[in-house]
């Protein structure tokens, strides 16, 4: 029988390197997909991964609910996120000032399938990008990665009614935002979120 | 989110990745505990500074000594023999007046025969590629790994950022690395990002 998060997590915290390998393995698609939704480049998507897990070790100091642990990674995720922007938007500026160069695909074998991925992103991420950074925290983990309202709130450490508030102002906003483009036909991200 | 949700669908890790980050993930967290396991202070007691700052420097010099051939007035074996493991890519930034001039690197690989494909991509959200290179790791070096001596190949070469497609900026770049080895398949490495100015 497989091990559950628990126990991998209560070994991990003991020190056992094999057992934090085992949580990598069990939700490593889940944050990586999650840091791409965010971000829109699977190449950056990968290194916040790796910062993911390794700030989970850092603070394997931390006792989690049984069944908390996801959320929480989405939790370090979305700082994570948070900072990488951070040190981006430095460089924004200056990268506008240079030529432009078409993009050609990188090493991967299905490089074109994740250029269109990203492309994609791109259109969603613009129309995310008028919520403010809360709102699309909430966003994002509730409506995008479908959490439960109960684990949002858990990941950002937020009460429950924060998330819920939240979340209803995101997609007032959202709804607004695409009937001012006349977008009715809602080819961006959704505008209705999940009841969990 | 409903299906009319403009995102992709979940993608897993490339092929050979998840495993590679992991094993770079277990690699970094046992580099990180290793020095809580290590409480041989706590069975020796406090350390007098009288002690403990001439034993520092007397460490200091020996992992010198080992690390620069010469330093402690040998000269080495010959064939540059390296006590380390060496990296897949080696390289350091040359810079004149503050703007980057010279990327001199070396690649490693472990068989004869092993190709690489360099590519230095711009930007962090939408990489463009603006320098691609491809080249066969040939030339032999021999190397010490573990006390043993062994045979690493290498490519040493130069890249000069002015020659990069729409010049080398202010932007973010990374050079991307694919070494293909006949028999155990490929591994990808990557600098962090820089800057040419």
């Amino acid at each position: 029988m497989e091990p559950s998060d628990a126990e991998l997590w209560a070994r991990s915290r003991a020190g056992n390197g094999d057992a934090f390998g085992t949580l990598f393995d069990r939700h490593a698609k889940l944050v990586y997909n999650y840091c791409f939704r965010r971000i829109g480049n699977w190449a950056s998507a990968e290194d916040m991964l790796s910062l993911v897990f390794l700030e989970a070790w850092r603070r394997r100091d931390k006792e989690l609910p049984s069944d908390k642990i996801l959320p929480w990674l989405f939790g370090i995720a979305t700082n994570v996120v948070r900072n990488e922007r951070r040190s981006e938007r430095r460089f924004t500026i200056a990268l506008s000032r240079t030529p432009t160069i078409a993009p050609e695909p990188d090493f991967a074998g299905d490089a074109n399938e994740r250029l269109d991925d990203e492309r994609q992103a791109e259109a969603a991420l613009m129309l995310l990008g008028k919520l403010s950074r809360r709102e699309q925290d909430v966003f994002f983990l509730s409506a995008v990665m479908e959490l439960s309202y109960e684990d949002t709130a858990s990941a950002l450490g937020l009460p429950i009614g924060t998330v819920r508030s939240r979340l209803s102002r995101a997609q007032a906003r959202l709804r607004n935002s695409i009937q001012a483009v006349g977008h009715e036909k809602s080819e961006s991200p959704a505008t209705e979120a999940h009841e969990p | 989110m409903t299906d009319k949700t403009s995102f992709p669908p979940l993608r897993d890790l490339p092929p050979g990745r998840h495993d590679l980050r992991k094993q770079y993930l277990l690699a970094e967290i046992a580099r990180e505990s290793n020095p809580r396991r290590l409480s041989w202070r706590g069975s020796l007691g406090p350390i007098h500074p009288l002690v403990a700052v001439p034993a520092a420097a007397a460490i200091c010099v020996m992992v010198i000594a080992l690390v620069v051939p010469g330093f402690l007035g040998h000269s080495g074996s010959k064939g540059n023999l390296n006590v380390a493991q060496p990296s897949p890519l080696t390289l350091r930034y040359v810079r004149s007046d503050g703007v980057l001039s010279a990327i001199p690197m070396t690649v490693t690989a472990l068989s004869r025969g092993a190709t690489a494909q360099i590519r230095v991509v711009r930007g962090t959200k939408h990489s463009t590629v603006v320098f691609e290179r491809s080249g066969r790791i040939r030339k032999a070096v021999p190397s010490t790994w573990l006390g043993r001596s062994i045979m690493r190949f290498t490519w040493p070469l130069v890249l000069r950022p002015a020659a990069w497609k729409g010049g080398c900026g202010h932007a973010r770049y990374r050079i991307k690395v694919l070494i293909k080895e006949p028999h155990a398949g490929k591994a990808l490495t990557s600098t962090s990002f820089f800057s040419c100015r």
